[in-house]
């Protein structure tokens, strides 16, 4: 069985949108993420569903709840992040990635740039 | 804040009335203006005759010829239903609408309509006079009426005429009040009961304790004699009549729904 | 907030449309209210507000029984109906004429809403276009602050970029304390802004629940082949639309599938 679609619920959906601008550098460490008024505002999305995103980040410690002022984003928030999607991509998007390599007959030779990448990173690394 | 009628919430009210309806209503006041001092001149221009007591057909024809059809037409919201909808939902208790369209529909032209009357037979016999300067014309007056009932049966005669027109206003207004929950049958009710309380009260007095016969007044009598017996009674059944009428449009606008 | 009890309702020579149905619900929430043609939300939506009186049980809001319609109850509920007439006067004196009934009308917020629809405060309620008119009552209910807003199909009439700042005005002007009622059949342009789902049919409330609980319990998605958990499939041109019990992740619920799965006898709990 082959799975084309499937939406993460829209409160997931606007919480990987923030960990992107995290991850991004548009929100850094210690930033004031916007009220839930003001994203419920600009997205027409439900402030309660808003509520359920930022109570998912706060969750995972990506963001902080400073009473009466807002959400920051925490200082090891971008680490966070990675891992988690870190973990996402061992669990889920590799899985599926060999079989699709399995199922096609993927060979080394036309995975030539997928192996590039991995050297640069490596050499990051060091 | 008191539930059945504030004073404030009232003048909410009047002022909106003010701002939704400034424009029409000074139309229809002018045109009223107009339409009133051209009629007045016609009849002058035409009636080589007339005099003092002439007034007082043209004024009560034009005075009841718009304050009757106007009353007909209160509650103009619940002529239709989106309107209707927009009524029963304004924040303001049933009693300060009632009281509103009772003011507006029933009131407002006994003030007004004999106003623009006074101003337009003036004019008109200004104008006349201005083309026929050698006619004899006696201008319009409110004592012109006062005189012609005489002055020894004018406060039953003008309390029963004004009662009268009052009731034929209201019974108007009440049609235009649309039907509710049942009120048809609870005024009919109140109507009976109150008429035939009425009619035990003075059957009472005048046949079965037969007081004007030998004399004897008693206690529950308020009147000693047969005369001033019957206006009164005329006069209760008419304020009766009257406050039941007022009472069935009440009901029916207090249990309106949208249909 | 709202609390419907055993609420039974029939128009004259007509079979009853609800038997026995309540309903409760808190305040802080964009209720979407769905149903089939003729399953009577505006009913449901008119007997609330007062407009109608039931045959047997009670609607309460805010404590208040809505049937008496006394002013302090009519000052805290704002209803924006499908259909509707505007006073032809200057949008300026209509808002003169209204705000003194809202004690909590908030005149600022008027303004911006105003601005952000694009209308002309100069000109006459009864000249503009039906969608003007909608977007100006809109505004004006989202102003009043009032408790209880109901809006009957909202979006009808509205042109495309209206929808959308129709749904970023209403998520964004709301208070705590403040519940909306959307009535619509067109789910698509409110899927993001209500919280909950109230679906009517055969004089019943056959589904209650928040989208937040539906999306996590629920697994909304488009397979190519049906796998043996389907609880209901609809064919898609890449193979089929279904709804399966959750698998531990949440997914964007599909209103349209949810509603027809509801109308074919599916039951979620």
């Amino acid at each position: 069985m082959m799975e084309f679609k499937n939406n993460k619920g829209i409160f997931q959906q606007i919480a990987d949108n923030i960990c992107e601008r995290i991850l991004s550098g548009e929100f850094k460490p210690g930033d004031k993420v916007q009220s839930v008024r003001k994203l419920a505002a600009m997205l027409g999305v439900n402030q309660n569903t808003i509520m359920r995103t930022f109570i998912e980040l706060q969750h995972n410690n990506i963001v902080e709840n400073r009473r009466g002022v807002g959400y920051f984003v925490t200082d090891n928030a971008p680490k966070m992040i990675r891992d988690m999607r870190k973990e996402e991509f061992t669990q889920e998007i590799l899985p599926a990635f060999i079989q699709q390599v399995k199922l096609l007959g993927i060979t080394r030779e036309e995975l030539e740039p997928l192996f590039n990448q991995l050297k640069e990173n490596e050499d990051e690394d060091k | 804040m008191n539930t059945i009628f504030s004073i404030k919430r009232f003048g909410k009210l009047i002022k909106q009335q003010y701002h939704l309806s400034k424009k029409n209503a000074s139309l229809t006041l002018i045109s009223l203006f107009i339409g009133y001092t051209l009629i007045i001149l016609f009849t002058l221009m035409s009636d080589r005759h007339f005099t003092a007591s002439s007034w007082i057909p043209l004024f009560i024809l034009l005075c009841a010829g718009v304050a009757i059809p106007f009353a007909a037409y209160a509650f103009p919201a619940f002529r239709r239903k989106d309107l209707t909808f927009e009524f029963l939902l304004l924040p303001c208790s049933v009693t300060e609408k009632f009281v509103l369209n009772i003011l507006v529909r029933i009131l407002s032209p006994w003030l007004l309509l004999p106003f623009i009357f006074y101003v337009s037979s003036h004019l008109a016999s200004e104008l006349v006079l201005w083309f026929s300067p050698d006619r004899f014309l006696e201008p319009f007056a409110f004592t012109t009426i006062i005189k012609e009932i005489g002055t020894k049966e004018l406060p039953f005669f003008l309390t029963l005429i004004i009662l009268i027109i009052l009731i034929i206003q209201s019974v108007l207004f009440a049609g235009g009040a649309v039907f509710g929950k049942k009120p048809l049958i609870k005024t009919l009710v109140v109507i009976g009961a109150c008429t035939a309380l009425v009619f035990f009260y003075f059957f009472s007095i005048i046949e079965w304790a037969e007081v004007f016969k030998n004399g004897r007044v008693p206690w529950i009598a308020i009147f000693d004699n047969k005369e001033s017996t019957l206006k009164a009674l005329v006069i209760g059944v008419e304020v009766f009549v009257l406050i039941t009428t007022w009472a069935y449009a009440f009901f029916r606008v207090k249990e309106k729904q949208i249909t | 907030m709202i609390n419907v009890k055993n609420l039974s309702f029939a128009y004259k020579k007509q079979a009853p449309l609800f038997q026995d149905l309540s309903l409760s619900e808190g305040t802080g929430q964009i209720i979407g209210l769905l149903g089939k043609n003729g399953a009577g939300k505006t009913t449901l939506l008119q007997l609330i507000s007062g407009l109608l009186t039931p045959a047997s049980g009670e609607v309460l809001v805010n404590e208040f029984k809505s049937t008496k319609r006394e002013a302090s109850f009519l000052e805290s509920i704002y209803f924006v109906p499908e259909e509707f007439t505007m006073p032809s006067v200057k949008m300026w004196d209509f808002i003169e004429a209204f705000i003194p009934f809202y004690p909590r009308f908030d005149k600022q917020l008027l303004n911006d809403l105003i601005e952000k629809f694009e209308l002309d405060q100069q000109k006459n309620l009864a000249k503009m276009s039906h969608g003007q008119k909608k977007k100006f009552r809109i505004a004006f209910a989202l102003a009043t602050r009032c408790q209880l807003i109901v809006l009957d199909e909202p979006t009808n009439g509205l042109d495309i970029p209206s929808k959308t700042i129709f749904r970023q005005l209403v998520a964004g002007s709301l208070q705590e304390d403040q519940t909306v009622i959307i009535s619509t059949h067109q789910v698509k342009d409110v899927e993001t802004l209500i919280d909950k789902i109230i679906l009517i049919d055969n004089g019943q409330v056959v589904f209650n629940q928040s989208i937040i609980d539906i999306s996590e319990k629920y697994d909304f998605k488009i397979v190519s082949h049906l796998p043996n958990n389907t609880l209901y499939s609809e064919l898609n041109p890449m193979g089929y639309n279904i709804v399966a019990p959750a698998n531990g992740d949440s997914s964007e619920v599909d209103i349209e599938l949810l509603f027809n799965a509801i109308n074919n006898g599916i039951t979620f709990n």
